[in-house]
């Protein structure tokens, strides 16, 4: 054989191997689009608008039902939860890791909606659809900023698509966060629809949501006047449809989902790529009753606290207190919200050991935000809770209304009949608050009401905190009557110089070069 | 006529083989004139085929034949001296005194100068190389229980680290670090089997013949943009011409932990620890006293268990290995086929792998000026082990978490849990982790390639390589539905795992592909006889894909079906691709004067398509000088030195070891929302991307010296070397303010990297006896500089510190008294008190101590990659009898544990002995640990300091293996020319003063024991 041959196999080879081709090195991701390709056709900026909601996710999963574990309403027993150091006052900056949920998921969510919003001026597609989707995406960025104003303070204003640049942004005074809140909200509220939405667009922010949101902010920071009126606006918004859902329990149940009494939920479903775990966290540590874990349970403490059936408080002495259970004839929410010792729980009867100690460690369990409930129902496995989380609903603005209204103006006519239609619905009989109460005794009545009512929704550890009855609630011990825990006392500790905010995850300050700097105390 | 050459040895072949087959074919055509015959054996009297033989001082060269036999014409038969030389062996000058019939013996070389090695696209001689390279041979392989390549090089080579963190079987791989740790991401060095870009694990260590390391510049800069962490080159094993030869070796053994963590199994003795630290910090006890005295009293074992989880779940595993190869040849072609079969259980209980290996070769020269090879290997490899947390290398912390009261089965045969309040909610049944559910992966492995070369004029050289490997693997992970009962009363207690609950069964699928082709032109020519000039020019191309895809399902009737055909809901896919690309150019120019004086240099030019147009090429020289110093005159007439070469080299290399696509900014899929219970894609910038980034480069220096002493029985080789890394590819750390954004690749910061190391080696025969004993040692540290923006972290990446530094309060000692609390700096939160950690007060928010400990107080307190490693051999062999003995090791280094194994009562788990009667109390106040206080309580003993911060240094004996040669007067009796029997013990001896387990694993992080290996068997030839 002549060599010759081998000299043309050899170049072929190498001819074969592409050699020739210049774009061997053209190569991109396959599965992600290029940003110079998006953000041209309304379908472009729907997808755009949902990746902005899906940081919902992120400040509620693992959030929404454990913040009153931070209060004496519910007690957490696993610190690896993210959440038991908070309440005992241990929190670091560098965690537990509750602390940095709400962080993440809402910078996750500034940005996307940063990026939607500075792209979205370039889509061309229909007019009105574009400004509502751009009202829904400010919505979004100032839900995201308040939870993080609320929880931190003073946070970093980003307006802007993520940028590199960014990672040495100080903080920002909290009352110009707070503007910008409500510059968006105001914004938000001119585009977006009052009519309820239909089909798959069930679940996107209103003009509704858009004014509660603003109401709560202003609420939050005392504005009394313009949250009450904020309220109003609501509560007067023609078209929308808001009313109290008929059942309290029936609120927190699947079938009733996106009922009128619902301003703006995050929307979970059931198949596990949206989903929660709340019935695993809720539900009862007892294979036998739910697959669940008793992560978050009801106090004994708070469960004292429900009035009677007919709205007085419970006393032994209470003509309606019942001698052989003290938590019988009470307001009907209690039975709609908690197990306790003496009902069934999924069929069975409530756990109780050999020396009477009911359920797991505090002795009760919670039926709110769970699909369990005193009949047998279908286990939920974890990561497939699907029932959505509320945050922002009717009585809550009702008794925002009747706070606001009554620390600006006093307890008029208005206040009382705000209430009055939040214990109507919830069974009390009679519903209405006796009549001539104080300024002051009337602002007793909204705390104790939006206690009882909100339990388990995560809106007592804020309320304390601006009432500022946190150095009290929150800085003692909470009994624990569980048969795991008995007689336990849990102590919280709270110090109002610095406990009133999370710490600063440590990671920012470490990776701002110290341009973020903490939160005193920590 | 002879076809004469000066210096035959200058011509660098590919291949040894080939230069064997080369030469036979130039005597068997040539040979014809005789004036002085002769014959060349080995020691043993056999005969050496491919001998060059020489006259001194004339341009005379024949070579023996396969009988070892030569023919040469000479000038003066009374006075020319014969000059034979041959790979391996010593050279040997003759005087023929008139004989024209001579045999000559030729001694097997004690240090390596005639060695041929392999480096890049090529051989060189050792005494010519002017880089550092180690070789490691496959003698030092031979006959270990080596389960992965990767393993071979542990203790055997001076600046290469080799630190194996898991022994579990098929994932047993050890990482190689060549000259410590330069770089602040992948430092792993390229790996290269038989011509192509390939890994450790994609060969049976049966196969390697040899493994070079390219530890510098000037030998690694041939591959350019991957080589900055050095380049381990492997070669297989290929046939030799011959009668076909069997190779047999079986070897059967045990295998158990090298150390497994000492738990308390008494259950009242944990009952009553765990009240004491409850007591510890004032609270009430947990386990009544009827509880604990109900336990006491307690007979049936599976009621009242006091069970040793470790001893259930850990046990001895049987390993066996059987090589067979098929070897030979004719002057033209030679084969070889090698089968392989491992069967390897794991010491967790029910865990397998097994290996099936098939290697095939063939060389053939064609036609005077044309050779040809194929090289086919095979590896079929599958693994079983628990499908709890995805894998069995949890299961120290899996066992760790089950305490001593958790029952092994109920009276019914039913899982236990237990009937004792226990602290945590989740009762798991170990039993249930390793005996139900299926984790199997299967993986394939196929390197095919083939070359071949053309010598159209005498001295140029055209090689083709092309090959392709391919890989693919699958997963099967079925997760069962398993319920735990109480042993007492029979209730069903908690369902097994977290979830999901119900049974679910994850496909996965995955291949990839990696095509290359070469090729190079070379040529070698001698001028003016002292110059000898070799040029080499090549071309490389290289092209990846990859694919997976994963399938998951839900809704299985039983844990017994396991197929997604079984399963009924919630079906869910997922899958995607990726590629990548490499081009490069480069050139090698080697010149020599009088083989006194050496010059090499090296260029290459990589473009990789993981950076942008702009970015994508880069241009990575080298240089290296070597002074063979024993070739001077003035070293001619002393018999110390028998070698004495200094070289030098200067290099770039490169590193493009990060993601595909750092520069090319992207939008992600699959942020989804849900609205009215509709799942609706969506698109979200989840990472920032970088258009800038380029080629990490390294620059390294080198300086050694090779010294070999008394006709080579002791050599010494040295060298010094410095490397400055620049622009290193590593994501960065940003605040999660950034949108949360995933971060971006740059080119942060600069390393420096520098050390010496040593190797020497002795070997001597005294009468019968052969010995040979070995000691190499790297002494390196690394620095990082010019980094960007400091990482912060408990490791740390900050200009003038280690790599990764550990970072965090620095523990002084344990509180005594209430006064010294008092007046001593503590933390805000939590109560410290007499018998807790102090520690060290260095600053505060305001830049000085400030009595408070916390973040401001974090300072450097260790490194997590030694100083020092080192290594060292023995070999002895007496009449049959052969001993050796591998040894190991690091210091200066530390690790940072923490977790299950070293926290007492860790989120509910257990607590080690250590702890038992070692704790500080007001009477035990010199004890190492402070009070006994659990995990989860509010102190701060447990947070991130410098008390539980280890010293991980550790020496071990890698392997003794003695065996036994039978000898072949007795062999020959049953048709077989060689039978060896041997005994083996890999890791029987480890000294350390690191608590916990394994050092060697606390080093790598893993939590799967490295096994102590205990093997006998046998070789046998025929």
């Amino acid at each position: 054989m002549k060599p010759y041959k081998y000299y043309i196999v050899g170049v072929l080879l190498i001819m074969m191997s592409g050699s020739c081709k210049k774009d061997v090195f053209n190569l991109s991701p396959t599965d992600k689009l290029s940003p110079a390709s998006f953000w041209k056709t309304s379908s472009d900026a729907s997808a755009g608008l949902t990746g902005c909601y899906s940081n919902l996710w992120d400040i509620t999963e693992e959030v929404l039902p454990y913040m009153d574990v931070l209060t004496p309403n519910a007690y957490s027993n696993y610190p690896w939860e993210g959440w038991q150091a908070i309440a005992w006052g241990n929190a670091t900056s560098n965690g537990p890791g509750g602390i940095t949920y709400i962080w993440q998921g809402a910078y996750s969510g500034i940005g996307r909606t940063n990026v939607f919003l500075a792209n979205i001026g370039n889509v061309s597609m229909d007019a009105t659809l574009k400004a509502r989707m751009t009202g829904e995406a400010k919505f979004l960025r100032a839900l995201y900023y308040f939870n993080l104003i609320n929880y931190y303070g003073d946070v970093p204003l980003i307006l802007t698509p993520p940028d590199i640049s960014q990672a040495k942004q100080p903080r920002t005074p909290v009352a110009q966060v707070r503007q910008q809140i409500l510059k968006d909200l105001d914004d938000a509220a001119s585009v977006l629809p009052a009519q309820p939405y239909t089909g798959s667009d069930i679940g996107r922010a209103t003009k509704g949501a858009a004014l509660t949101l603003k109401a709560k902010v202003l609420l939050y920071n005392g504005q009394w006047t313009d949250a009450a009126a904020a309220a109003q606006s609501v509560m007067t918004l023609s078209g929308s449809g808001y009313a109290l859902f008929p059942s309290y329990r029936g609120l927190f149940l699947p079938a009733n989902e996106n009922n009128n009494e619902v301003i703006f939920d995050v929307q979970f479903e059931s198949t596990g790529k949206y989903s929660s775990s709340w019935d695993t966290y809720l539900g009862l540590y007892n294979a036998s009753y739910t697959p669940g874990w008793s992560s978050i349970e009801p106090t004994q403490d708070f469960v004292d606290t429900y009035d009677m059936k007919d709205g007085s408080t419970y006393s032994a002495a209470n003509p309606l207190a019942d001698p052989t259970d003290k938590y019988n004839n009470r307001d009907p929410r209690l039975d709609q919200t908690i197990f306790r010792k003496g009902v069934n729980y999924n069929g069975l009867p409530y756990p109780v050991d050999s020396k009477g100690f009911a359920g797991i460690y505090t002795g009760f369990s919670f039926k709110k935000y769970t699909v369990y409930d005193n009949a047998p129902t279908p286990m939920v496995s974890y990561q497939k809770s699907y029932i959505n989380g509320i945050l922002l609903r009717y009585a809550d603005v009702l008794l925002m209304y009747a706070e606001a209204q009554n620390e600006a103006v006093g307890p008029d006519a208005s206040v009382y009949d705000a209430i009055r239609q939040v214990r109507q619905r919830a069974g009390i009989n009679p519903p209405n608050l006796p009549a001539g109460l104080s300024q002051s005794q009337m602002r007793d009545r909204i705390m104790h009401e939006r206690r009882i009512e909100f339990v388990g929704e995560g809106l007592y550890f804020s309320d304390v905190r601006r009432w500022k009855t946190a150095n009290v609630e929150l800085n003692r011990a909470v009994q624990l009557n569980g048969s795991y825990k008995a007689g336990v006392m849990d102590v919280r500790k709270y110090d109002p110089n610095k406990n009133n905010l999370f710490p600063i995850p440590q990671h920012e300050i470490d990776n701002s070069q110290n341009a973020i700097k903490q939160n005193p105390g920590y | 006529m002879l076809k004469t050459k000066k210096e035959t040895y200058m011509i660098k072949l590919r291949q040894t083989l080939i230069l064997l087959c080369f030469l036979f074919y130039t005597v068997t055509l040539y040979a014809q004139t005789q004036a002085v015959t002769g014959t060349v054996t080995d020691n043993t009297g056999a005969a050496l085929a491919g001998v060059t033989v020489g006259v001194k001082g004339k341009k005379l060269v024949a070579v023996t034949d396969a009988n070892g036999r030569f023919s040469i014409t000479i000038g003066n038969v009374a006075t020319d001296v014969l000059v034979l030389s041959y790979v391996g062996f010593q050279k040997r000058e003759v005087s023929l005194n008139g004989q024209n019939n001579i045999t000559v013996l030729l001694q097997p070389a004690t240090g390596n100068l005639g060695e041929v090695v392999v480096v890049g696209y090529g051989t060189q001689k050792r005494a010519d190389l002017t880089g550092a390279v180690s070789t490691i041979k496959a003698d030092v392989l031979n006959d270990r229980p080596i389960t992965d390549a990767s393993q071979a090089l542990s203790g055997t080579a001076s600046g290469v680290w080799v630190n194996q963190s898991s022994g579990q079987p098929g994932s047993d791989g050890a990482n190689i670090l060549i000259r410590g740790v330069g770089t602040l991401g992948n430092s792993y060095p390229l790996v290269i089997v038989d011509g192509l870009i390939s890994s450790m694990g994609s060969v049976n260590p049966s196969d390697i013949a040899s493994i070079t390391v390219l530890k510098d510049a000037a030998s690694a800069a041939i591959y350019g943009s991957r080589a900055a962490n050095g380049v381990v080159l492997i070669q297989t094993k290929r046939g030799k011409k011959g009668a076909p030869q069997f190779d047999f070796t079986t070897s059967f053994g045990s295998q158990k932990a090298t150390d497994l963590p000492h738990q308390v199994t008494n259950s009242v003795q944990y009952m009553n620890l765990y009240n004491q630290a409850l007591a510890n910090q004032g609270q009430p006890a947990f386990f009544t006293p009827s509880t604990i005295s109900k336990y006491q009293d307690g007979k049936d074992p599976l009621i009242y268990p006091n069970n040793d989880w470790f001893s259930l779940i850990f046990g001895p595993a049987y390993i066996n290995d059987n090589n067979l190869k098929i070897s030979g040849g004719t002057d033209a072609t030679q084969y070889m086929v090698s089968l392989g079969y491992l069967d390897q259980n794991g010491i967790v209980k029910n865990d397998n792998s097994k290996r099936y290996s098939a290697l095939v070769n063939l060389n053939s020269r064609i036609s005077k000026a044309v050779d040809f090879g194929i090289n086919m290997n095979l590896i079929h490899q599958t693994q079983n082990q628990s499908w709890y947390n995805g894998s069995s290398n949890g299961m120290i912390t899996e066992v760790m978490r089950a305490l001593p009261m958790y029952g092994t089965y109920t009276s019914t045969g039913q899982y236990a849990g237990t009937w004792v309040n226990v602290i945590n909610a989740q009762i798991n049944n170990p039993y249930s982790m390793v005996d139900e559910g299926l984790n199997r992966g299967i993986g394939n492995l196929m390197q095919g390639s083939g070359f071949f070369n053309v010598e159209p004029i005498k001295g140029l050289k055209w090689n083709v390589t092309g090959g392709l490997n391919y890989g693919d693997g699958q997963g099967e992970v079925f997760d069962p539905l398993i319920y735990v009962f109480n042993p007492l009363t029979g209730a069903q207690q908690n369902q097994v795992g977290n979830g999901p609950p119900s049974r679910s069964l994850t496909d996965s699928y995955s291949n990839n592909l990696r095509t290359t082709l070469y090729s190079t032109l070379s040529y070698t020519k001698t001028i003016a006889t002292d110059h000898s000039i070799t040029a080499l020019i090549g071309y490389n191309q290289e092209q990846y894909s990859q694919r997976s895809f994963q399938s998951y399902t839900e809704g299985f009737q039983t844990n017994s079906l396991t197929e997604l055909n079984a399963g009924s809901t919630n079906p869910q896919v997922a899958g995607t691709s990726s590629a990548y690309a490499i081009r490069s150019y480069f050139g090698r120019l080697n010149y020599a004067f009088k083989d006194k004086y050496l010059l090499e240099a090296n260029l290459r030019s990589d473009g990789s398509s993981r950076f942008a147009a702009n970015k994508r090429w880069g241009f990575f020289p080298s240089f290296s000088a070597g002074w063979r110093v024993i070739e001077e005159s003035f070293l001619k007439d002393q018999n110390i030195f028998s070698n004495l070469k200094l070289r030098a080299s200067w290099g770039r290399l490169g590193n493009d070891q990060i993601g595909l696509y750092g520069y090319i900014p992207t939008l992600s899929l699959g942020s989804l929302y849900d609205f009215n219970s509709q799942i609706t894609g969506g698109v979200a910038q989840t990472a920032l991307s970088n258009p800038n980034i380029t080629w990490e480069t390294s620059t390294k220096k080198d300086a050694g010296v090779e010294m070999g002493f008394f006709q080579n029985k002791l050599s010494v080789e040295a060298d010094y070397f410095d490397e400055q890394r620049s622009g290193i590819l590593q994501t960065l750390n940003i605040p999660w303010i950034i949108g949360n954004l995933t971060p971006p690749t740059v080119n942060l910061a600069g390393v420096n990297n520098r050390g010496w190391e040593l190797s020497t080696n002795y070997s001597q025969n005294i009468g019968k006896l052969k010995f040979n004993v070995g000691f190499n040692v790297t002494h390196v540290r690394n620095k990082v500089t010019n980094v960007l923006t400091p990482q912060i972290g408990t490791n740390v990446i900050e200009d003038g510190q280690p790599i990764n530094a550990f970072y965090m309060v620095k523990a002084t000692g344990i509180f005594q008294t209430q006064q010294e609390v008092d007046k001593s700096a503590k933390p805000a939160t939590n109560t410290t008190a007499p018998g807790d950690i102090k520690y060290q007060d260095i600053s505060g928010p305001n830049g000085k101590p400030d009595g408070v400990i916390d973040d401001n107080d974090r300072q450097i307190v260790g490194k997590p990659i030694p100083t020092w490693t080192y290594g060292a051999n023995l070999s002895a062999a007496y009449q049959g009898v052969d001993v050796s003995v591998l040894l190991q090791g690091v210091a200066d280094v530390q690790s940072y544990v923490g977790g299950n194994l070293y926290f007492p009562f860790f989120n509910g788990a257990g607590i080690t002995t250590n702890w038992v009667g070692n704790t500080w109390t007001p009477t035990n106040t010199t004890a190492a640990l402070p009070r006994l206080l659990q995990y989860n309580a509010a102190t701060n003993n447990y947070m991130t300091s410098s008390f539980w911060l280890q010293n991980a240094s550790y020496t071990r004996i890698k392997n003794i293996q003695v065996g036994y040669t039978i000898p072949q007067s007795i062999t020959e009796k049953i048709k077989l020319k060689y039978v060896r029997i041997y005994v083996n013990a890999q890791n029987p001896f480890t000294f350390t003063k690191f608590q916990g387990l394994d050092p060697e694993s606390a080093v790598g992080g893993s939590q799967y024991p490295n096994m102590k290996v205990f093997t006998g068997g046998i070789t046998v030839r025929f």
